[in-house]
């Protein structure tokens, strides 16, 4: 039995960008060429036929710079954005077909995703959980184990808009997991955190893995990727240039070895 | 179902589980017209205190001589030893005798004259002749006109009957028969009343169109500006329930606002009006049927305007770029609810299936005690129709990435 749980077919994605910005593209590429380019285009290409599958039990790592097509990628697995073209698969349900199905089996967590600064953890909770049609009396139960985990039980009543940062982040992390869902797509895990909290949500996902669950994680950070990812998938300017297990990628080599070594090669010399 | 319920109890959480938020949006906006209603009010009643110096004009016609000088003497009589009248004083008044009572009845109206009174032409007090008045003879009747909204005018209409009663109780003989009777020339009071209940459509429209435009921007385009939309986007509830229960929550609060609002006249008008048209009478005169009517127009016209104003909240990037765009869109349905006031005959069906040209028209008619429950029905319909379509094209842009993640 396979333990395939996440299928990503060949998703290409592009934007449409503005007048203004298709002039620098445009320069851009005349620089390359080392010539005068004719054409401007008219789209930037943020996910470039991207493919990957992760398992059941399992931490993957999409890593890449900045503007690589990391967050593109994990939107269009949480079905908030449409591929151009390819299909994602959650325990066989497609993105494109079947996003409610899809909805109701993955976690999304990002910090674009903000909650209503008028309610508390306690409310907000009681509310996702009823959006996802959950049991009260299981959701009560997971609600106090869940927040005592996080320490969020001692600040359940305290307004979104009077929390701290790491408030924040936990209390979002936990209602974005309100269903206990099999697939768990995590946009910068890390980013904002003080290390204590950092740790704190690191053991959460190992927990996570532990329980069978499959997890993606984002980064643009060699040593989270090393500690806690078991394959890796790395992104370079919307393209999947490497993917494998991450003892397969490093070798006897650090990751920051292999990714600048990869970088080098499909971009250029880091200026 | 049960997700547009979860959408519908966590907007009411959101709403009045914000004291300031919810009084401001509720009590205020009935409280501010209230105040402002009573203010006028209280102005109006300023103008109306007596004043002792002032000289009624009353043009008289046919009044026979022997008449006014018994008059007189009883004003000087009374003048002279007030202790004889006890409680019974006058003011000034001037008797002008006119020939012309159409020209007198129009100076009346301009306010030249305080009162004309009309005696009949064989209206006689001469001793001689009065025995032909007695019991059981024709009775003489003397016919005051004056304008009850205009405060002098009303003052020497009171002033000159009791005069004509002390009159006749003191020197015509007891069993003559001699009563005055009296015209209000401003049964244009109650177009002044007329005026107000024709306004009272618009000003519903624009409370409603207010308490909306105060809560739909801010509850969807401020979402989607906050970024918490796409927190409930994620999980699986369709969009079409999002949509529906965005739509339903916000309409139950805007007509709350409105009624609110609705409250704040209702309770002010009499004071604006004065006792003369109590608007309780007017309003105990309407049935409950009529009533029920009313609150369904008012209730599917709130629907519209939620998902109109929905629609364009969730297609513009903020709250500013939504309260933008819809104060235009606000003004026009505006102007097509002012339309029925200016326009003349709008009878024909068609008329009761443009928006908001309808609401005015239908509740003007229910106003009016003149309606047909047919139109109602058609206007009740063409709302729902109308707000079912924004609420698909609403749950289509819900599912548009390129509307709901445009920065
Ligand atoms: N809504 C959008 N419209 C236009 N271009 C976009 C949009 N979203 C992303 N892009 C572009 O797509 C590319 C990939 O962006 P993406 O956010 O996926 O990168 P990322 O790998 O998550 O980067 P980072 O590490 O900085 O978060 C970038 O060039 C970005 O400018
Ligand atoms: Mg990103």
């Amino acid at each position: 039995m396979s333990n395939v749980i996440l299928k990503v077919e060949n998703i290409t994605k592009t934007y449409a960008i503005s007048k203004k910005q298709q002039k620098i593209e445009k320069a851009k590429l005349s620089q390359q060429a080392g010539r005068a380019s004719k054409t401007a285009p008219t789209v930037i290409t943020a996910n470039d036929n991207v493919s990957f599958t992760a398992n059941k039990g399992e931490i993957f790592g999409l890593l890449g710079p900045n503007g690589a097509g990391k967050t593109t990628t994990l939107r269009i697995m949480s079905t908030l954005i449409k591929a151009d073209s390819g299909d994602v698969f959650i325990d066989g349900f497609s993105v494109k077909n079947e996003s409610t199905k899809v909805r109701g089996r993955i976690g999304f967590l990002t910090s674009e995703l903000k909650m209503e600064e008028f309610f508390t953890p306690n409310y907000l909770f009681d509310f996702f959980s009823n959006l996802y049609g959950l049991d009260p009396t299981k959701q009560a139960a997971y609600k106090k184990e869940i927040f005592e985990k996080f320490g969020i039980d001692k600040f359940a009543e305290v307004k979104v808009a009077n929390m701290s940062q790491g408030m924040k982040q936990k209390t979002s992390l936990v209602i974005s997991l309100v269903h206990d869902p099999d697939v768990v797509i995590f946009d910068e895990p890390t980013n904002g955190l003080d290390v204590v909290t950092a740790k704190v949500v690191t053991d959460f996902l190992r927990d996570l893995r532990e329980r069978g669950k499959c997890i993606i994680v984002s980064t643009h950070i060699f040593s989270l990727v090393e500690q806690l990812c078991d394959r890796v998938g790395i992104i370079i300017a919307g393209q999947m240039v490497m993917c494998d297990t991450l003892a397969e990628i490093t070798k006897e080599r650090t990751m920051e070895e292999v990714f600048f070594d990869l970088y080098k090669k499909t971009v250029g010399e880091v200026d | 179902m049960k997700n547009i319920m979860t959408i519908i109890k966590k907007e009411f959480a959101r709403f009045f589980g914000d004291y300031r938020l919810a009084l401001s949006t509720l009590l205020l906006p009935g409280l501010m017209i209230f105040g402002i209603y009573w203010l006028i009010g209280e102005g109006m009643q300023n103008l109306t205190t007596e004043d002792p110096e002032v000289v009624y004009d009353v043009a008289v016609y046919n009044m026979p001589e022997e008449v006014r000088e018994g008059m007189m003497e009883i004003l000087a009589l009374i003048e002279e030893h007030p202790e004889l009248f006890p409680g019974l004083s006058f003011p000034n008044m001037n008797f002008h005798s006119v020939d012309n009572r159409t020209v007198a009845l129009e100076r009346l109206e301009y306010g030249y004259y305080d009162l004309l009174a009309v005696f009949p032409a064989e209206f006689t007090a001469d001793p001689g002749r009065i025995d032909e008045f007695r019991y059981p003879n024709f009775p003489q009747k003397v016919m005051l006109h004056f304008d009850a909204t205009v405060q002098d005018s009303d003052l020497a209409f009171r002033s000159f009957s009791s005069l004509m009663s002390a009159y006749h109780g003191t020197i015509l003989p007891q069993d003559v028969l001699f009563f005055t009777d009296f015209y209000n020339i401003a049964d244009d009071a109650a177009m002044a009343g007329m005026a107000l209940s024709m306004m009272l459509p618009m000003l519903i429209l624009i409370f409603l169109f207010q308490s909306c435009m105060g809560l739909t921007p801010e509850s969807i385009a401020g979402e989607k500006e906050r970024g918490t939309i796409a927190t409930m986007l994620v999980t699986p509830i369709k969009r079409s329930e999002f949509a529906i229960g965005k739509v339903a929550s916000l309409s139950v609060i805007s007509l709350l606002a409105g009624i609110s609002s609705f409250i704040g006249i209702i309770l002010a008008m009499p004071m604006m009006l004065g006792d003369e048209i109590g608007m309780g009478d007017a309003a105990a005169a309407y049935t409950v049927m009529d009533y029920v009517w009313l609150l369904t127009l008012v209730l599917t016209t709130v629907i519209l305007i939620v998902a109109l104003m929905s629609l364009v909240s969730a297609f513009a990037k903020s709250v500013k770029e939504a309260t933008g765009i819809l104060t235009p869109v606000m003004m026009v349905g505006m102007v097509a609810a002012f339309v029925p006031m200016f326009a003349g005959n709008m009878t024909g069906i068609y008329w009761y299936m443009i928006p908001f040209v309808n609401t005015t028209l239908a509740l003007t008619d229910i106003f009016a005690f003149d309606y047909s429950v047919a139109n109602v029905a058609v206007v009740n319909a063409m709302n729902l129709v109308l707000a079912a379509v924004f609420i698909f094209v609403l749950t289509k842009l819900f599912n548009s990435e390129k509307v709901m993640f445009r920065k």
